[in-house]
């Protein structure tokens, strides 16, 4: 069966797309290095060569919030492929993340 | 008004999911900020610039979402002062808390306790350590809200560019969920409170109670069960029910208990049985089961067998059907004693009559004629009927015995010579008697008239001869001694000889014995073992009854082929105790003459009381009649009047001879009684004149002894005859 031609594209990710992921934080809190750690480890297991990752600090440049309307940090804000979606907190529960990113566990 | 209301709707549906996004991401912050995986917030400041706040310094959007969040937030700083708190923080602090330490704010206290620490500062150093603490258990014994409990939630807040901030901490009322807790432990409790009764039940009870399930797999035996079953709880696992519980019936049949089961199952109703139950230890038990089909709550069909061990109920059973065969014996024996002394009554009467008359006319008449003679044979019979009546009287025990305290050996000497007569020659007699001047309360001559009896039935049971003892001696029971008392006289001592001294009379012969259904109805009157025509079986009742009116009591021993002993068995006599002065029996016949005394005849019978008249009057009293006590107070002389005797019955139609006697004693005092009955017990009915007993005289009695009992009682020769019965 091909998977492809029955999920809904607006709401499940193809296997071809790129993602284009900003994880927004504030300084090296611990909760911040954490988000990153988690970040980068559930895209090489789930998007490995498919993802584009941004990493944006806050504390430098608060305007950077205005962007993605960010209200807490962390968030990370998926914005291709649309529709944008955002995960607030540390990534630390993967599942969630996977769930929240609209990602196929493999 | 908007002319475009397509373009209008898109407006508005695009604005609407935009807010739908914006609330979602604000419950997913929330929850996030709750949690503590947020660091910090973004916030719009009034020039339009975004700066980043750490949660504890939110401003208006922080407050907005706050206080949109039932459960109450504390946002404190790093010396734990509450800087920060939202609408249900400050209900449940009734007030702003902020300024005021956390600690002061709320009183929570850990709900499990290790060690009984209750130490308010249960959160410790949590901020500085840094250390999330996430569901900790607390409750709060709130002044208006009572016992609440809920999880707490603590997050440091640490920024790198600002340092250390303090905490968020968060609290979720669980109250409604720990109550239901609280209420499932208390409810927890009673249920095992409830089953400990149960066990402690089903561990003591003496039934034996198996719980099956649907498929009559044990599920559950209490400990009697598996005593009557024979079996330990290590044999039990992987047995069904048919092969530990077995039952049979008495003659050995094996009971298939299914069809019980199933009837009980269809009727849906216990079903009960007995049987012997074949332990799984080999024994043998009675039992009764019970089955009861039960349905548990999920409607599977589960059922209960009930075990009693029926041994000591099947022993008494068997004891009370014993006791009442006994008894039935006894109301027999006690049917036929009343009507053997009922008849004896009316006969006696009759022979009175029939006698008397006899003797009246023998009078008339010259002793050689023929009439004569056929009457002293009428005479005859009538005697032999009298002693009759008094063997049937003897064994009813109301005959009238004459006992007194006497040597035993004298019965046994005064009988020998008789005992020779009265056996053949080719049984050898043998008599020993006791060293010692045995003395007993008896009546020699119908103590004789016992072991004539005795002495008879041995001489019958040894038809070719053998050896007989006649013998007498002293026994000392310690403890009661049923040994030899068969039949009533077993059932009569109770629980068989009491303690005591006594002395006794033995007949031992080597004739043919007795098996056990003869011992058994030994005493009973009118059984006999002898050819029709040869024995009345008279004989040992009225023996037996002559015994017991003494107060003593038979023991018989006997050996099918053997021989039997027939022991007599009387209560010693105190040995200071002195015998009564010999008194005269009925004197013999003897010339009366009334000389004109004045005697009241009252008899309701009325031939019976015509002939006493006429004897009476033929020997020269004046008599007056009268049929009841009320028709002689009718015709009592006057007082100063001669009256010299009142002869009455003691039991009559209307005024019986007692009430009679009482009126006589206030009207004339001087005279007096003779009471006459059928009955030697009625003796004991009889009024006490003081100091001595009235006169009595028992019927039946010929002409001659009635005049002169009559004649001693006027001359004051006699004070009445003591008589002494049971």
């Amino acid at each position: 069966m091909d998977n492809s031609s029955t999920d809904n594209a607006a709401t499940v990710s193809r296997e071809n797309d790129t993602f284009l992921l900003k994880l927004y934080v504030a300084g090296q809190t611990p909760r911040s290095v954490a988000a990153i750690e988690n970040l980068n480890r559930i895209c090489e297991v789930h998007l490995h060569g498919r993802y584009k990752l941004e990493v944006v600090d806050l504390a430098r440049n608060p305007e950077q919030a205005r962007i993605d309307k960010i209200l807490a940090i962390p968030t990370l804000v998926r914005s291709l492929p649309t529709p944008i979606m955002r995960i607030i907190g540390d990534l630390s529960d993967t599942e969630k993340v996977l769930m929240g990113l609209n990602i196929r566990k493999l | 008004m908007d002319p475009r209301p397509g373009r209008s709707d898109d407006e508005a549906e695009r604005q609407e999911d935009s807010l739908q996004r914006r609330l979602s991401e604000a419950e997913a912050t929330l929850d996030a900020i709750r949690s503590g995986a947020v660091d910090a917030l973004v916030i719009s400041s009034p020039h339009g610039e975004e700066v980043i706040h750490s949660i504890m310094d939110m401003g208006s959007l922080g407050d907005s979402l706050f206080n949109q969040v039932a459960q109450p937030i504390f946002i404190i700083d790093k010396s734990y002062r509450i800087i920060r708190s939202n609408k249900s923080a400050q209900e449940l602090c009734d007030g702003n808390p902020v300024g005021t330490l956390f600690s002061d704010a709320l009183q929570l206290r850990p709900a499990i306790t290790d060690g009984g620490t209750q130490s308010t500062d249960f959160m410790g150093d949590w901020i500085r350590q840094p250390r999330h603490i996430s569901a900790l258990d607390v409750f709060l014994d709130h002044p208006v809200l009572g016992m609440r409990f809920y999880l707490l939630d603590a997050n440091p807040v640490m920024l790198s560019w600002e340092g250390l901030q303090g905490g968020i901490i968060t609290l979720m009322d669980i109250t409604e969920r720990k109550l239901a807790e609280i209420h499932m432990t208390v409810k927890g409790g009673q249920l095992r409170r409830q089953f400990n009764l149960m066990k402690s039940i089903s561990d003591n009870i003496p039934e034996g109670l198996l719980l099956l399930d649907e498929d009559q797999r044990l599920v559950f035996q209490n400990p009697a069960a598996m005593l009557m079953l024979g079996i330990t709880e290590s044999e039990l696992p992987g047995r069904d029910l048919a092969e530990i519980f077995r039952v049979e019936t008495e003659s050995g049949e094996r009971i298939d208990i299914s069809r019980m089961q199933a009837d009980a199952r269809d009727k849906g109703d216990a079903a009960t049985q007995r049987g012997i139950l074949l332990g799984w230890d080999g024994r043998r038990r009675p039992i009764q089961y019970s089955y009861y089909p039960v349905k548990d709550f999920d409607d599977s069909r589960s059922s209960i067998l009930v075990l009693s061990d029926i041994s000591d109920r099947l022993s008494s059973e068997k004891q009370l059907l014993l006791s009442m065969e006994k008894q039935q014996q006894s109301q027999k024996m006690e049917a036929i004693g009343r009507l053997a002394g009922g008849i004896a009554h009316d006969f006696n009467n009759l022979l009175l009559v029939i006698m008397g008359f006899t003797d009246l006319a023998l009078m008339e008449l010259h002793p050689e004629t023929h009439l004569h003679g056929n009457l002293m044979e009428v005479k005859k019979a009538g005697e032999k009927a009298a002693s009759l009546t008094s063997q049937l009287l003897a064994y009813s025990r109301k005959q009238v015995l004459a006992p007194n305290i006497r040597p035993v050996n004298g019965v046994i000497t005064d009988l020998q010579k008789m005992v020779s007569r009265l056996l053949d020659e080719n049984i050898r007699v043998q008599i020993e008697l006791s060293p010692e001047n045995l003395r007993a309360e008896i009546d020699p001559a119908k103590l004789q008239q016992v072991l004539v009896n005795l002495i008879l039935n041995a001489r019958d049971s040894m038809p070719r001869g053998g050896s007989l003892w006649i013998r007498s001696g002293r026994m000392e029971v310690e403890s009661r001694d049923i040994s030899g008392m068969v039949g009533e006289i077993r059932k009569e001592s109770g629980d068989g000889l009491p303690p005591g001294s006594y002395a006794y009379l033995e007949i031992e012969d080597t004739g043919h014995g007795m098996d056990e259904s003869t011992l058994g109805r030994l005493f009973e009157p009118f059984f006999t073992t002898k050819e029709f025509g040869k024995g009345s079986g008279l004989g040992l009742s009225t023996a037996y009854g002559i015994v017991r009116q003494l107060g003593g009591f038979f023991q018989v021993f006997s050996t099918i082929g053997k021989g039997s002993t027939f022991k007599v068995i009387l209560p010693l006599a105190d040995a200071n105790a002195k015998a009564r002065p010999e008194t005269p029996g009925l004197p013999g016949t003897r010339p009366v003459n009334g000389k004109g005394k004045r005697v009241m005849l009252v008899e309701d019978e009325e031939v019976v009381r015509r002939f006493l008249a006429k004897i009476l009057k033929e020997n020269g009293y004046y008599v007056i009649e009268a049929s009841n006590g009320e028709d002689a107070l009718g015709k009592l002389p006057l007082p100063g009047s001669q009256l010299d005797l009142v002869v009455t019955d003691l039991i009559m139609n209307g005024m019986g001879g007692v009430e009679l006697a009482g009126e006589l004693s206030r009207l004339r005092p001087e005279v007096e009684i003779l009471f006459i009955s059928g009955y030697a017990e009625d003796q004991h009915k009889l009024p006490l004149v003081a100091g001595s007993n009235p006169h009595f005289a028992a019927k039946p009695f010929s002409a001659d002894e009635f005049l002169a009992k009559i004649r001693d009682i006027l001359e004051g020769k006699t004070r009445p005859k003591p008589v002494l019965s049971e």
